[in-house]
């Protein structure tokens, strides 16, 4: 059980420098923490609530104590040992989330402290951070983790700065497996990549992730036939967790540029080859615009109706929509 | 891992080994804590890579983004084969609710990194700029673990080029400063290592020289 203490006014319970592992809590009375700023090398002092916790640094990081503390009036205070303040702490998780936030914040301003002091001059735009990370990896052969990078920077940024760079170097570090921190042991930095995956705009290799992600970009500018070409790319792998994603991306490439017959050529394949595919309200609706296109309405409204039964709670309403012109 | 992380199982991340956790200025929404596997923190520094820390199972990282998107300030590669929980704004406050033994183990570690930037901080605030070098050299003897404390010399596995990051200096004004303490054979200067040669003197004229205006 942590104990309690009186103090007397002008009493000090601990001074800076002391090394020491108990926590206070302030009961009652008024005290004074003063501690040295870092920065300034002036005097700081803070005055504690009736209630709130004294010493928890210091004592959790076995650290010296930064601050003197001074009882001002009468004051009672509890002494935890550290293995008191960790029972009483757990049990107590509102305390222990003021206290994470309190830290939290303690740590982000110090790090701005830092900042400040360090560059004042300017910050790296993350756009232009990103694709320095991506590119010092490549550069020291770390393919894998460069590769993971890129993606991450086209999924963040579709149209940055970099986009075009960051291709190349997705492009040519996918068809290696090589992995972060075994360049050293092997040797030789042969940047492995085929002709056909380096042809711009081609293919990229053999990762679904990052052809996905290359699809959906191009399809977000409205590039039908280059996006068409990466969703290939997955469906040609074959079997992996975003199949669905590529036939359905591919279904609406196709659909985009009026090829209605390939269209539902490609995606009653995708049917037949995983009838229940997490897309396949999206599969069926393409399906069922492209018969719309072809004047066969009646085609389309049971492509609707079966897709309106598959389909995620986004897609709902546009199905819903194109039922109702064709008359369902 | 204790099975005190049982119930979290569902918020269980696996990365495997050398996979990018997350990259340096991606913004960041959730930490981790790890479960099995080591954990690699690299930062970029003029267009090179520079290992921050290898982290250990039950180490804790990421955890500047509980409370604000900030970019993360360093890339976190799986070391080997990687689980480790993960968790983000939205379950954080209800997850350690739930787990003080997580939340604990939080507190330490901002406890640990506060006192290490606090440390840092402080090199950066000596005026004197030879001062301010060989503090980046107590600052190493204080925090480095498995250092030979056996005699007062001292050797560091350290470049110029860190030391000059540590004390936010110029790397030619860390040359000077570094040539000076050489010319007064205090310390020596090796490709791969610095040696001080006395460090009870070092922490003693240092200590002289720092930032008070008590």
């Amino acid at each position: 059980m942590p104990k309690a203490v009186q103090y007397k006014p002008n009493s000090v319970i601990y001074f800076a420098g002391d090394v020491d592992d108990r926590i206070f809590l302030l009961q009652k009375g008024r005290i004074a923490l003063t501690s040295t700023d870092i920065e300034t090398g002036k005097q700081v002092t803070e005055y504690i609530k009736e209630g709130e916790f004294f010493g928890v640094k210091s004592a959790l990081g076995h650290n010296p104590r930064e601050e003197s503390v001074m009882v001002i009036t009468d004051a009672i205070v509890l002494a935890f040992s550290t293995m008191e303040f960790d029972a009483f702490i757990q049990n107590n998780t509102r305390i222990l989330m003021k206290m994470l936030k309190v830290f939290s914040n303690q740590l982000r301003h110090i790090h701005r402290q830092i900042e400040s002091l360090l560059h004042s001059e300017e910050q790296t735009n993350p756009d232009d951070g990103m694709f320095s990370v991506a590119n010092v990896f490549f550069a020291s052969q770390q393919y894998q983790a460069s590769s993971q990078v890129a993606i991450r920077y086209l999924k963040l940024f579709p149209n940055g700065k970099h986009v075009q760079e960051i291709k190349q170097i997705a492009q040519s570090t996918l068809s290696s497996d090589r992995s972060f921190g075994e360049h050293r042991a092997n040797g030789q930095g042969t940047t492995i990549a085929t002709p056909e995956s380096r042809k711009a705009g081609g293919p990229v290799g053999n990762d679904p992730n990052l052809a996905l992600t290359l699809a959906e970009g191009l399809a977000g500018q409205n590039k039908w036939d280059e996006s068409y070409k990466q969703y290939h790319s997955i469906i040609e792998i074959g079997s992996s967790p975003v199949l669905g994603k590529a036939y359905a991306g591919a279904g609406r490439c196709l659909y985009e540029q009026e090829e209605y017959v390939r269209c539902l050529q490609l995606l009653t394949s995708f049917v037949s080859l995983e009838p229940k595919s997490l897309q396949m309200g999206e599969v069926l609706m393409y399906m069922g615009m492209c018969y719309q296109k072809m004047d066969k309405e009646d085609k389309a409204k049971a492509f609707f109706s079966k897709g309106l039964t598959m389909a995620g709670p986004l897609l709902v309403p546009k199905l819903r929509e194109l039922l109702a012109s064709v008359g369902g | 891992m204790s099975d005190v992380f049982a119930a979290f199982s569902r918020f269980a991340k696996i990365f495997p080994k050398g996979s990018v956790i997350f990259s340096e200025f991606e913004p960041g929404d959730c930490f981790y804590l790890i479960q099995n596997g080591r954990v690699q923190l690299i930062k970029i520094v003029n267009g090179f890579e520079k290992n921050l820390d290898i982290l250990q199972p039950s180490e804790i990282f990421g955890e500047m983004a509980i409370l604000e998107n900030s970019p993360r300030s360093a890339t976190a590669i799986a070391y080997d084969d990687v689980k480790a929980l993960e968790f983000n704004k939205a379950n954080f406050e209800q997850l350690m609710m739930g787990n003080p033994a997580i939340a604990m183990k939080l507190l330490k570690t901002f406890v640990k990194r506060i006192y290490a930037q606090k440390r840092r901080f402080m090199i950066l605030t000596v005026p004197d700029k030879l001062a301010r070098v060989g503090d980046v050299f107590l600052m190493l003897d204080e925090t480095l673990p498995n250092i030979d404390k056996s005699t007062d010399s001292r050797t560091f596995s350290i470049t110029v080029d860190e030391v000059a990051r540590w004390a936010g200096l110029q790397v030619e004004e860390v040359q000077d400063e570094m040539h000076r303490f050489i010319d007064q054979s205090k310390m020596e200067i090796f490709d791969d290592r610095i040696v001080v040669k006395n460090m009870t003197e070092l922490n003693r004229y240092v200590n002289a020289r720092r930032n008070k205006d008590i």
